[in-house]
């Protein structure tokens, strides 16, 4: 085989492996998650879960939504790469005791739940974290950062809302905040 | 065969050999070659080519895999080189990782290196200020260290001479405990930053708020334009690698400079294991290397030789360099190599906040950072009950502000149009710290690094003056903010060692006396005199003002002397 055609059959399976996740509608507890990770283990309802939460924090409205600009695999990445040990343990405990709380709270699981019903639970852990484990509001904060993050960093938020300058050839220290169209994280330095 | 040895000998024979590349390397390869001399520069690091070789530097934040911040395992196995500024996930490729390059610590000390062409002057802060009388004439005013063997008009003409290649901007702000260089236009200071300045000359007259002076160019010159670069254009995102050449670097500058002469020969991936010192000629002959990669050695050899490894690594291969005449490390008669390490003491910061000036923001972004408070401390006179003083960078910004709580399609709205922010204020002390012998580095007994080199041990801690000095910084800053009108003013003390201040200096220290100095004012060695450092190594005291400007000076003109006595044949 020619190194060509080697590596071009190479990326046709790397385009079946990242297709083939999608294709499963039903995924299975011992599924792994579609994100690749080394440090934490999360399966694939696990990471379903997560995608609703990110869904709930960042929902699609007339501009995209955590599902629309895939928050949730960011969310596990940074999980899994820049967290520190005990938080991410925290994170995982809490992702996993949600369940448990939903059932308590609204009856079924988080996933069954309704938009309103959904925003509602997190809006109860966002507000009174003393009514939660330690663990579920761990996890509501972290991934409440991480998903903001997520979209504050993302290409569809650098270069449509706040918008990104690589290159801004100017720097005006006098600048009338009347003549602002947008706030950016920081002005003037880096 | 002989015929063969002979050419081999010749082929690695040139008029002067250059060891490292960095800021100090770099101008001395470019003021060689000017002059016409074959000349050798080695760099222990890997290539780095202006533009080729800076592979993150037009990524947009998104591009990152983690964002631009360092996973935790990568900070984990590097506690030293994650402590530094730059080791960011677009530039930590630029900063050597603490298991590649051990060092030992008799004390705390973070030694933040750049091994690849260009050194640390890829990633420095480019802020560029002279030195002044005070600071030359400090250690024998005051009663420490020796007496420097120069004095300010003996670098005046080559400050210019630099200056105007590397292109300075600043403003002419005529303080004699700052002299005035060649400047390109400065970046002005910002609403907050001015309105510090003119509160400053009502309630604290003889104290100055300037436009912080730096390597860019504001508007470049046609020798600028001759080294192709171009016109800063305020990315500030310079650790990167500036693809405009906006920045002054080695890479950008001083080694394609060198290399368009046809003068330059650029080895890198070659470490110096020792100057040879030839015992019948009493005098340095050369280098001998060992490759990077394959560990082969090899010699080179020329009549001169310019040691610019970068402070700490200078006094590492000086120590290492032993002959029958050197016993104790070359040019070390006086036994005095490797001590009288010094830096700058960063510590401590301000931070505060003002509520004023609300109409207005910063747009775009300040390539010079903000402000500078030169030092105000003891510089006519002494005045306080600890010697010497602290410079400060003082800058003020804006920001977007995050909502702490909620979620849902309102958190989405504040985050698309989020509130301006109040002014926030920070300010840093850039500490002189004296030079004593008790800091020092030396050679581990025991220990050698891969390429065979022994691993160097550093001894450097603060002291009494530094704390007062520290208290005193965070007792005026108190006051000249509360004076400002600024609120929520902090003091914070970093705890940070000794190093991650990035200005480590001496150990191989210029003075008049062979005694108690291995330099003379030309920064030759005084006991072989055709071995020049020009690096950091070579500070008989740190001032308080960034170094780099100051080594390139001291370089282009220890060159200078260089090539006339090679011509007069008295080298």
């Amino acid at each position: 085989m020619n190194r060509r055609l080697a590596v071009k059959n190479l990326s046709l399976l790397v385009g079946a492996a990242t297709l083939l996740p999608a294709c499963l509608s039903q995924t299975k507890s011992d599924q792994a998650a579609t994100v690749s990770l080394k440090h934490v283990a999360v399966s694939a309802p696990e990471e379903q879960l997560l995608a609703e939460v990110c869904e709930t924090l960042i929902p699609k409205t007339d501009t995209p939504g955590a599902k629309d600009l895939g928050l949730h695999r960011y969310v596990l990445k940074m999980l899994d790469d820049c967290t520190p040990a005990k938080e991410q343990q925290l994170f995982l405990a809490g992702l996993r005791q949600l369940e448990e709380t939903c059932q308590q709270q609204m009856g079924q699981a988080f996933g069954e739940g309704t938009a309103p019903q959904r925003l509602a639970l997190l809006q109860r852990i966002d507000q009174q974290p003393q009514q939660f484990s330690k663990e579920v509001v761990g996890f509501y904060r972290s991934a409440r950062q991480l998903t903001i993050d997520g979209y504050t960093g993302s290409k569809y938020f650098m270069t449509k809302q706040v918008v990104y300058e690589l290159v801004p050839g100017r720097y005006n220290g006098y600048f009338p905040v009347s003549n602002l169209r947008v706030a950016k994280p920081s002005h003037g330095q880096s | 065969m002989a015929n063969l040895n002979i050419d081999s000998v010749k082929a690695r024979t040139f008029d002067a050999i250059v060891i490292g590349s960095g800021m100090s390397g770099g101008w001395a390869a470019k003021e060689l070659t000017d002059k016409g001399l074959k000349t050798l520069v080695v760099e222990r690091g890997p290539n780095v080519q202006h533009n080729k070789d800076y592979p993150t530097t037009n990524l947009r934040p998104w591009e990152f895999a983690h964002g631009g911040k360092v996973p935790t395992d990568v900070q984990a196995a590097n506690p030293i080189a994650s402590r530094c500024y730059v080791f960011k996930e677009d530039a930590m490729h630029f900063v050597v990782k603490d298991g590649e390059h051990p060092y030992v610590q008799e004390k705390p000390f973070d030694w933040i290196r750049g091994y690849q062409v260009g050194g640390k002057s890829l990633l420095w802060a480019r802020q560029t200020q002279r030195w002044s009388a005070f600071d030359f004439e400090g250690p024998a005013r005051d009663g420490f260290a020796v007496d420097w063997p120069i004095r300010y008009a003996d670098l005046a003409p080559w400050y210019s001479h630099v200056e105007k290649f590397a292109g300075i901007s600043g403003h002419r702000d005529g303080l004699a405990e700052l002299p005035d260089g060649e400047f390109l236009p400065a970046y002005p200071l910002n609403a907050v930053e001015d309105h510090f300045r003119q509160q400053l000359q009502k309630s604290h007259p003889g104290r100055h708020v300037i436009s912080a002076r730096c390597a860019h160019l504001s508007k470049p010159q046609p020798i600028h334009y001759e080294q192709g670069r171009v016109q800063c254009q305020n990315r500030v995102l310079c650790q990167r690698g500036c693809p405009f050449g906006g920045y002054f670097s080695s890479n950008s500058s001083t080694i394609p400079w060198a290399l368009k002469s046809g003068h330059l020969t650029l080895a890198p991936n070659l470490v110096v294991q020792t100057i040879l010192f030839d015992e019948q000629q009493g005098r340095a002959t050369g280098i001998r290397v060992v490759d990077a990669h394959t560990k082969a050695t090899t010699e080179y050899y020329a009549p001169i030789l310019f040691v610019n490894a970068g402070a700490l690594n200078t006094n590492l291969l000086l120590l290492n360099s032993t002959s029958h005449r050197f016993p104790a490390g070359l040019g070390n008669d006086s036994g005095m190599l490797g001590k009288f390490v010094a830096f700058h003491n960063y510590s401590a910061k301000m931070n505060a906040e003002y509520e004023g000036l609300q109409n207005f923001t910063t747009d775009g972004r300040s390539p010079a950072g903000g402000g500078y408070l030169p030092r105000f401390r003891n510089v006519f006179k002494q005045e306080t009950d600890f010697l010497r003083g602290y410079a400060t960078s003082f800058g003020a910004s804006r920001g977007s502000v995050q909502p702490g709580h909620g979620l849902g399609a309102s958190l989405k709205q504040q985050l698309e149009r989020p509130a301006l922010g109040p002014w926030k204020i920070s300010a840093g002390m850039m500490g002189e710290t004296i030079p004593k012998e008790t800091n020092y580095v030396r050679l581990d007994p025991a220990r050698k690094d891969e390429w065979g080199m022994p691993l160097l041990s550093v001894s450097v801690a603060y002291d009494d003056n530094d704390a007062k000095m520290k208290q005193d910084f965070f007792e005026q800053f108190t006051d000249m903010f509360t004076q400002a009108g600024f609120t929520n003013i902090e003091a914070r003390d970093t705890g940070q060692a000794p190093g991650l201040d990035i200005h480590e200096m001496g150990g191989v220290r210029m003075g008049r006396d062979p005694k108690t100095s291995l330099l003379n004012q030309w920064n030759q060695l005084h006991a072989c005199p055709n071995v020049y450092v020009t690096d950091g190594a070579c500070m008989t005291s740190t001032s308080t003002q960034n170094p780099s400007l100051t080594y390139m000076a001291l370089t282009a003109r220890a060159v200078d002397h260089a090539v006339g006595e090679l011509k007069k044949q008295n080298l």
